[in-house]
């Protein structure tokens, strides 16, 4: 998985402002803030391909 | 086959990730149903999100590509040897993905992008992006 490096010590840099400004949606079908993912903390964010 | 292996690699080191304050949650893309069904098939038990718009996996700098080559059959039986099949494809066949690792102001400890379908997940990197677990 193309490993770029751990990105460290930390914050290297921010590509998630980006994403803080999506939105998921949850199995009931209601859009959630993707910003919420880590409103609690740390966060490992698995992106699948598909459902298969 | 590969999306299967990819929650299994993860959920598997769930406890490990959680022991060093981290959170485990999947996106995938394709329908709220679609999504429901996974994880109800496959006994998802992270929370499990969708994004049939795939602007989320764009923002996250997730490829999209055609994924297949002569590694990803290798990884295909890799995948088959251990229990994961492959079902009907439900959302964007070139959609690849990825992991990244967050921390709790949403700035970028690790990541991790697929360059192809079946493209193995590495659980050490992720695991010492989050730091040590408390002894």
């Amino acid at each position: 998985m193309g490993p770029e490096e751990a990105i460290g010590p930390r914050r290297r840099h921010t590509p998630a402002m980006a994403l803080s400004d999506s939105t998921v949606l949850d199995l009931q079908g209601i859009a959630v803030p993707v910003a919420g993912l880590w409103a609690d903390g740390p966060v490992v964010v698995a992106f699948l391909r598909h459902y298969g | 086959m590969f999306c299967r292996e990819a929650v299994a690699s993860l959920s598997g080191v769930r406890a490990d990730i959680e022991a060093r304050g981290g959170r485990l949650v999947f996106v995938g893309n394709g329908t709220a149903l679609m999504a429901r069904d996974f994880a109800e098939q496959f006994g998802v038990d992270a929370p499990l999100f969708t994004d049939p718009s795939r602007k989320a996996f764009k923002a996250a700098g997730m490829k999209r590509r055609m994924g297949l080559s002569w590694q990803s059959l290798a990884m295909g039986k890799r995948a088959l040897a251990a229990g994961h099949t492959q079902g009907r494809t439900k959302g964007d066949p070139f959609q690849q993905g990825g992991v990244l690792v967050l921390d709790g102001e949403g700035a970028e400890l690790h990541r991790q992008n697929a360059d192809d379908a079946g493209t193995e997940i590495l659980l050490e990197p992720i695991l010492r992006a989050l730091g040590p677990a408390p002894a």
